[in-house]
């Protein structure tokens, strides 16, 4: 049936014209050529492209034209041979093709609808290339970021551990490194041993909670965690760990960070601190219960030898010649004086012991006072004292009226024959006043005017000018108290100018 | 009347410038005198050797005594009802103020600082007897009698 022996060649159709015939030959040889070549083509883009959306329908058009190409060379083979069989099957079987390929077509419209259009894809280009700029910037800000937080880490003599959201160890600083050793990854179980860490008391290694790092994963936040490391071969470091877990805004943990201090140096410090203040203490009450011991024990032997030296001169007056009064003489005024020098010491010790009793004092009635206390004196003396208006100022009231007593006493006593004229002012500083108590007296040689300002530290003899040398160390002890400086500013034989300055913050009035 | 004095005195020197000058003295007086702490009390309850002991008008307390100290006795004079009226005068070297103070707190009468010059010393002794002895009217022996 499929034999062509039954049917007329198609050329017969064209009466066998030989431009007709041709005219059909050539046509559809051309079409065929141009229906085998476009498949190979768009096969050819299709295998070159990968996940090509149009592979399926390309590939489907591919064949439907193939088939068609196939067709026109039937045509051209059944001008002479008459296989209208063969060329009806090609023909149905192109139709099954191009019937599929109409269907896919079908479906893959709203697919084609959808696929951008090439101003769409061009723009779609130009985002994608802004989007790409500024991820790599902000890569490169990160990575900035990344190498300030490494400068830092690596730069902080304190150790810095962090874990991740698994609780593995993700940041270690060199001076954890310093402190613990390399970094390792092992299970926080290890941590202890690896990393030598022990309890406060420096024996027991932590149980795995205990660890810091642990401790604030769990979700802990905690501020100086006494810890104990002892490096191989080295003596143990006392550490203080602060630790908190790290949480991202929605409270989501991140993981958890730990550092860790050596106190080592500081505990140390403290320690020699603690062991020095226990020290000043007792020194302190010792000091206290000697001032005690001289003003009650030492007083009553001096008493005795006063006493009873008296009682024997007065006793055998008659039998005793000059020279044994002068003699009994030196005897008491020495116990004397060595009475006056205890109670000088007991009140210049007292000044340091007593509590700070600051108010605000008008300066003139202080010196008022004083000069009350040294009437006797200054009458004896015929002395001229002068006061010019003394500011306010805070401080201690007695300790005032015993500065400006002594001050003035010792120019009373340190007097030429002329009699003495003292002088007392104040100009306003800065930062508080500056007092000065001038007098005409005998004068200081400037290599001695600091030696007066210590205790017991005389220049003259005791014969010629009484005084214990104890007066100018309470002087100073006491404008110390008040945060001010002393000094003299003097010549031998030109008078003396005691200065002083009081820190007081007050506003003086004059 | 004749006062009872009890001198509470450890100080050999003192008691001598004390009895000296009370025998100077135009007032009549009885002193007794005991040198350590724990006698002044055992004196004070007629105790063992003390037990024909009088009550004294007046006490005159040094501090520093041997054995129970000056605020001891002092404390103990005023715990007890029967000998809490009897006026203690503080007689002693120390110029402490803490001891002042803690005196006063104590209840002593007065509080008098021994003074080194022989003529001042002897001066305060008649001033004790010229006040305590003679101008100031001591507390009867035995409260139920009033």
């Amino acid at each position: 049936m499929l034999l062509s022996t039954q049917y007329i060649p198609h050329g017969h159709c064209y009466l066998w014209q030989t431009g007709l015939v041709w005219l059909h030959i050539s046509a559809d040889a051309l079409i065929a050529l141009a229906y085998f070549s476009i498949p190979i083509i768009l096969f050819y883009f299709v295998r070159h492209q990968e996940n090509n959306p149009l592979e399926k329908i390309i590939t489907l058009f591919s064949l439907f034209i193939f088939s068609c190409g196939t067709t026109h060379l039937m045509s051209i083979w059944t001008l002479w041979h008459p296989t209208y069989w063969v060329s009806g099957i090609i023909k149905v079987i192109t139709a099954l093709i191009s019937i599929y390929t109409a269907i896919e077509l079908i479906e893959f419209i709203p697919l084609a609808l959808s696929m951008p259009n090439s101003q769409e894809l061009e723009n779609a280009n130009q985002d994608l290339a802004r989007e790409i700029i500024s991820r790599q910037k902000a890569e490169a800000e990160l990575e900035q970021e990344r190498s300030f937080l490494k400068a830092m880490l690596d730069s902080i003599s304190d150790s810095v551990v962090a874990c991740d959201k698994r609780g593995v160890l993700a940041i270690f600083n060199p001076a954890s490194e310093k402190m613990f050793g390399t970094q390792e990854p092992l299970d926080s179980k290890h941590w202890a041993q690896h990393y030598n860490l022990y309890y406060a008391d420096g024996e027991t290694y932590l149980k795995p909670e205990d660890i810091p790092l642990t401790r604030a994963f769990a979700g802990e936040t905690f501020t100086d965690a006494e810890l104990v490391t002892i490096p191989p071969n080295a003596a143990p470091i006392k550490l203080l760990a602060n630790g908190c877990p790290i949480l991202d805004p929605d409270g989501n943990k991140l993981g958890a960070v730990v550092t860790v201090r050596d106190v080592t140096k500081k505990k140390e410090a403290d320690r020699q601190l603690q062991e020095i203040n226990a020290e000043l203490l007792q020194s302190n009450q010792e000091l206290e219960q000697f001032a005690y011991v001289a003003s009650h024990d030492l007083r009553e032997p001096l008493r005795m030898v006063i006493s009873f030296t008296q009682l024997l001169s007065q006793k055998y007056e008659q039998q005793l010649d000059e020279e044994a009064d002068t003699i009994i003489g030196f005897a008491v005024n020495g116990a004397k004086r060595m009475e006056v020098l205890i109670e000088d010491l007991l009140s210049y010790s007292r000044l340091g012991k007593q509590n700070k009793t600051f108010r605000l004092v008008n300066c003139n009635l202080v010196v008022e006072k004083a000069l009350a206390n040294l009437k006797v004196s200054i009458e004896e003396k015929s002395a001229v004292i002068k006061v010019k208006p003394l500011p306010q100022v805070v401080g201690d009231e007695v300790q005032l009226v015993q500065l400006f007593q002594n001050l003035i006493n010792n120019a009373l006593i340190y007097q030429s024959e002329i009699s003495p004229r003292v002088e007392i002012s104040a100009v306003s500083q800065q930062q508080g006043w500056s007092f000065s108590v001038k007098d005409n007296g005998i004068g200081i040689s400037s290599e001695n005017s600091k030696r007066i300002f210590e205790v017991f530290q005389r220049l003259h003899p005791k014969d010629r000018y009484s005084g214990t040398g104890i007066g100018l160390a309470i002087c100073k002890k006491i404008v110390e108290r008040h945060g001010g400086q002393i000094w003299v500013e003097s010549e031998l034989g030109g008078g003396s100018t005691f200065r002083f300055t009081l820190n007081s913050k007050i506003i003086g009035i004059m | 009347m004749t006062v009872n004095v009890l001198l509470c005195e450890d100080n050999p020197g003192d008691i001598y410038l004390i009895e000296k000058s009370f025998h100077r003295s135009k007032i009549s007086y009885n002193i007794d005198r005991v040198v350590t702490g724990n006698n002044v009390m055992a004196y004070l309850r007629q105790e063992d050797r003390y037990q024909y002991a009088s009550r004294p008008d007046i006490l005159m307390l040094d501090l520093n005594l041997p054995g129970k100290h000056g605020f001891e006795i002092l404390q103990e004079i005023k715990a007890d009802p029967s000998l809490k009226t009897i006026p203690i005068v503080i007689l002693t070297s120390s110029k402490a103020r803490k001891d002042v103070l803690t005196s006063y707190r104590l209840q002593a009468s007065c509080y008098i600082v021994k003074p080194s010059d022989l003529q001042a010393f002897l001066k305060a002794i008649r001033q004790i007897e010229n006040f305590w002895l003679s101008l100031v009217e001591l507390p009867p022996h035995n409260i139920e009698e009033n």
